[in-house]
């Protein structure tokens, strides 16, 4: 990727990739590093985005980017446990988060899911996702705490 | 005035108990979640640190005391919205629990003639430009020595647009495929699994 085309996708997507960010991470300056992250690694591979993709690839990147993050972060206070780790522990943990998520999202209604979605994976404000449900952002938010509570109870057991 | 550590661990709290919380709270915490900094400075500020193939470390996160979300957690709103997004694309509405168990998930396993050597192949990068995945995943599979497996028919057909490395190494180019939208593929072993 070109140094011009990196600036207008910075551009265009940094409000979204952001917001991501931050709904995960909460850190300003964590956010912003994650969004520069993602723009470095572009650059640096030459990755070549198709216009139509390219804010769902940049948006996944971001969340992505979290978790490293947050795992980089686990790893290191956690480091003895984490070397007892073996590898069929990660396939075997893959699959169960899979079959977890799977059972979650089953259970969300579906305006749960569309709430969800706005938020997380398509980066838009509060102020957007309230008009376009047609509710107010206190319920919004209630409603993201009520997945988010499910996914956390459901992945932390 | 709260520590950088307070202010993170009250909006984990907002998350996880709302009611208790103001109404005026509620917003206030939206407020500055949604304020973004300007792009154009920050764009600014990205080239002024521009340093190409160096990660930038996680500074600011080590200094808070305790990483309250959990990487659990994270996966699971990563995953969650992959999940979603797959189903409102492909399926183009939302489906009831019951129908979802209806999609048929036929397992294919594309076993490879484990014949070609790397070292025969071109080192340039591979451009796929609106190439079927399963077509894709049998080269770069074959590059490196693995099988791919198809959980889900309709991933074959998916098309995009992917520079294919071949000094990545294969977690890295799946990492990379991951990145797009409806693709979800777990590496095992010898094998490549597309859910």
């Amino acid at each position: 990727m070109e140094m011009t085309e990196a600036q207008q996708l910075f551009r265009q997507y940094y409000a979204k990739m952001y917001r991501v960010a931050r709904t995960i991470l909460y850190d300003e300056q964590e956010s912003k590093d994650v969004v520069s992250d993602v723009f470095e690694s572009l650059l640096s591979e030459g990755t070549a985005l198709m216009p139509e993709t390219a804010e769902h690839y940049l948006l996944t990147s971001v969340r992505n980017q979290c978790i490293k993050r947050i795992h980089h972060e686990e790893v290191r206070r956690h480091a003895t446990d984490y070397c007892l780790t073996t590898l069929a522990d990660e396939e075997t943990e893959d699959e169960r988060l899979t079959d977890i998520v799977e059972y979650v999202v089953s259970h969300l209604s579906p305006q749960e899911q569309r709430i969800f979605n706005l938020r997380f994976a398509e980066g838009c404000s509060y102020d957007e996702i309230a008009t376009a449900e047609g509710i107010s952002r206190v319920a919004i938010w209630k409603h993201l705490s009520h997945v988010l509570n499910v996914i956390k109870n459901h992945f932390n057991k | 005035m709260q520590t950088p550590d307070e202010k993170k661990q009250m909006f984990l709290d907002m998350q996880e108990h709302p009611e208790m919380y103001s109404d005026a709270q509620l917003e206030a915490m939206m407020d500055e979640l949604d304020q973004t900094p300007d792009a154009q400075a920050a764009w600014q500020e990205f080239q002024l640190s521009h340093r190409p193939a160096v990660a930038r470390p996680s500074r600011r996160w080590t200094k808070v005391a305790a990483s309250l979300i959990d990487v659990c957690m994270a996966s699971g709103i990563a995953l969650a919205a992959i999940h979603i997004v797959r189903q409102l694309s492909v399926e183009g509405e939302l489906k009831s629990p019951a129908a979802e168990k209806q999609i048929t998930k036929a397992k294919h396993s594309a076993l490879l003639a484990d014949t070609l050597a790397a070292d025969t192949l071109a080192h340039e990068p591979r451009i796929f430009e609106n190439v079927p995945l399963d077509s894709m995943l049998i080269e770069i599979a074959t590059y490196y020595r693995v099988n791919v497996e198809f959980q889900r028919d309709d991933a074959r057909q998916l098309r995009f647009h992917f520079v294919w490395k071949h000094s990545d190494s294969l977690d890295r180019v799946v990492e990379r495929l991951n990145n797009f939208e409806a693709v979800n593929i777990i590496r095992e072993r010898k094998k490549l699994i597309v859910r």
